[in-house]
């Protein structure tokens, strides 16, 4: 830890860094840390006016046309498969997992799939690549994004005790259960088609929400 | 663990240090605020169990405003532990005394009561006025937003301003200004 | 009151053998019926014999199914997994429901889950893919030439108008459309 430490240190001590950032002033820990790794260490002057951050105003057909450079942009990177791997949310008897590839999730309860089930994921809330995500409003359209998944287990949890007892009033209880669980593995996240920039004006009378 | 994850472990687990200003806000709110960023609440990284809080630098604690008739109704309890030894303090006596104790009373309290809570509070730095050592204030990083607007004062309004102001009445021709 | 959940093992969720990356493959490799053919703890054992354990065969062939009668003594199932596991089960008094679904149980499992507390319901190989999140993510590269304590970093985001700034915007409103007025009439 202490020679990355020095390096920071040091880097702007050398003169080709002529500001400082605030995020490198940040990794440095505490100023006592360094100050007391080199005495004869002085801060460096940080020569910079006060800035505000300025976000910048678009017209609405600048935004537009942004949209429609970035969505395209996002289009090929699909169409020639560069996508990498692929992560989703996912919303599954009323939990949200995030999953890629392989991985394996756990439903709780009673769910009607057996093992060796093959099943399409559809309640897609996000999906996303190595550099760009894909948000539903409230779920991905389905066309568009297939996640399969197989169901590999369905068990019983271990036992949990229920133990109620109230002092003084010679009341006891004593339960024991097992519920139902369910391992899912994720065979794949594919995004299949491209994205269009007015999907959203798309009839969605078929959906169920 | 390789190199590489050691200083991702590193970035991901860095301190940040944040100021934020406390004139005229009110101190219970903005205990509310700082106490987030003190235990790292708004990190997606938080959990109970992770060591993700950050630094907070306040200042101006001096110029705190305390909602309604607080300063003089607002009592802090204090017991020596010896027979008769419970003194109460009221609000505008503690804050004669030591200006930033009410803040750092206040943030104290919004916290809950764990273990965690008096090292949680040595990540606070208060300070009564602006004047920050500078090695404190070359940590910070970023700004917390107060909770509420500061009020400006109507002798700190330039004339300019003061003179076109549009009148919302004409007083009479026979009316007296005192 | 049960102690034993005090000495519980606990893990996370794994499947064995990479099961269901490719395809799926039944754990359960052989199931050993134990029952006697006369007493009356067996009854509900012996009628799913008879009735259901010749169409369980054909539906899992890469089951094995061992039928063990012995004199006198309580029926017990007893599972062996492809992990090695094994699973012993009494079924003293079951009826033949109960069985099946005991039997259903055994089959669908990867090994005896029994005696394990799951502390997470996810696993993953690739925890971050976008990158894990710093303090630094999604930050604006400006900020980092603000210095601090900055007055305007520091105004609260949602500030209603107050009756000074309305009235101000009243006022101009009025005096434009005096003017506009007053071109109106001009022309």
């Amino acid at each position: 830890m202490s020679f990355l430490l020095k390096n920071i240190v040091n880097l702007p001590r050398s003169g080709s860094i002529n500001q400082l950032t605030s995020s490198f002033r940040c990794l440095s820990l505490t100023s006592q840390l360094s100050t007391r790794h080199n005495l004869n260490y002085k801060p460096p002057k940080i020569i910079a006016k006060p800035i505000t951050p300025i976000i910048p105003q678009r017209s609405p057909s600048e935004d537009l046309k942004a949209c429609d450079n970035i969505i395209s942009k996002v289009n090929n990177v699909i169409s020639e498969k560069e996508e990498g791997r692929l992560f989703a949310v996912i919303h599954l008897c009323g939990k949200q997992f995030k999953v890629t590839s392989g991985d394996i999730i756990l439903v709780e309860g009673y769910w009607p799939p057996t093992i060796g089930d093959e099943v399409r994921l559809e309640k897609v809330l996000l999906v996303g690549g190595n550099d760009f995500t894909l948000i539903g409003r409230p779920i991905v359209d389905k066309n568009l994004v297939n996640v399969q998944a197989t169901i590999i287990e369905k068990t019983l949890t271990h036992t949990k005790t229920h133990f109620k007892k109230k002092r003084r009033k010679q009341y006891m209880r004593i339960n024991f259960q097992r519920s139902p669980n369910t391992m899912i593995r994720i065979n794949s996240i594919d995004i299949s088609g491209q994205i269009q920039a007015n999907s959203l004006e798309k009839d969605d009378s078929t959906k169920i929400y | 663990m390789s190199i590489l994850k050691r200083t991702q472990q590193w970035a991901t687990f860095a301190r940040t240090w944040h100021i934020y200003d406390c004139t005229w806000q009110n101190p219970f709110d903005s205990a509310k605020v700082v106490k987030n960023h003190l235990m790292g609440l708004h990190k997606p990284i938080y959990h109970p169990m992770n060591d993700c809080g950050d630094h907070v630098v306040l200042i101006n604690t001096g110029e705190i405003a305390l909602p309604g008739d607080e300063w003089i109704k607002r009592v802090y309890f204090h017991h020596t532990g010896y027979p008769g030894g419970a003194s109460w303090t009221l609000a505008w006596q503690l804050h004669e005394k030591d200006p930033t104790m009410v803040m750092k009373k206040a943030v104290y309290a919004a916290m809950k009561g764990n273990l965690q809570r008096r090292h949680t509070m040595q990540r606070l730095h208060l300070f009564p006025d602006d004047k920050v050592p500078e090695e404190i204030l070359g940590n910070v990083t970023s700004q917390i937003k107060q909770t509420r607007v500061v009020p400006k004062r109507l002798d700190h309004i330039d004339k300019e301003t003061l003179e076109n102001f549009p009148a919302i009445m004409d007083y009479p021709k026979d009316y007296v200004l005192r | 009151m049960s102690n034993s959940h005090l000495f519980l093992k606990s893990g996370f969720p794994r499947a064995p053998l990479q099961n269901g990356v490719g395809r799926y493959i039944c754990q359960l490799q052989r199931i050993t019926l134990k029952f006697c053919k006369n007493n009356g703890s067996s009854r509900g054992m012996r009628e799913f014999i008879e009735k259901q354990l010749i169409d369980f065969a054909k539906e899992n062939p890469g089951t094995v199914v061992y039928v063990k009668p012995r004199r006198h003594r309580t029926p017990v199932i007893v599972a062996e997994y492809l992990n090695g596991d094994r699973e012993w089960h009494n079924c003293r008094n079951l009826s033949k429901e109960e069985i099946t679904q005991w039997i259903t149980l055994m089959k669908t499992q990867n090994g005896s889950s029994s005696s394990l507390r799951l502390r997470k319901m996810w696993h993953t190989d690739m925890p971050s893919i976008q990158g894990p999140w710093t303090p630094f993510t999604l930050k604006n590269p400006a900020s980092n030439l603000v210095i601090f304590p900055n007055e305007e970093l520091s105004k609260p985001l949602d500030v209603e108008k107050s009756a000074t700034e309305k009235l101000i915007e009243l006022f101009r409103e009025q005096r434009l459309s005096e003017g506009k007025l007053e071109e109106n009439r001009g022309n």
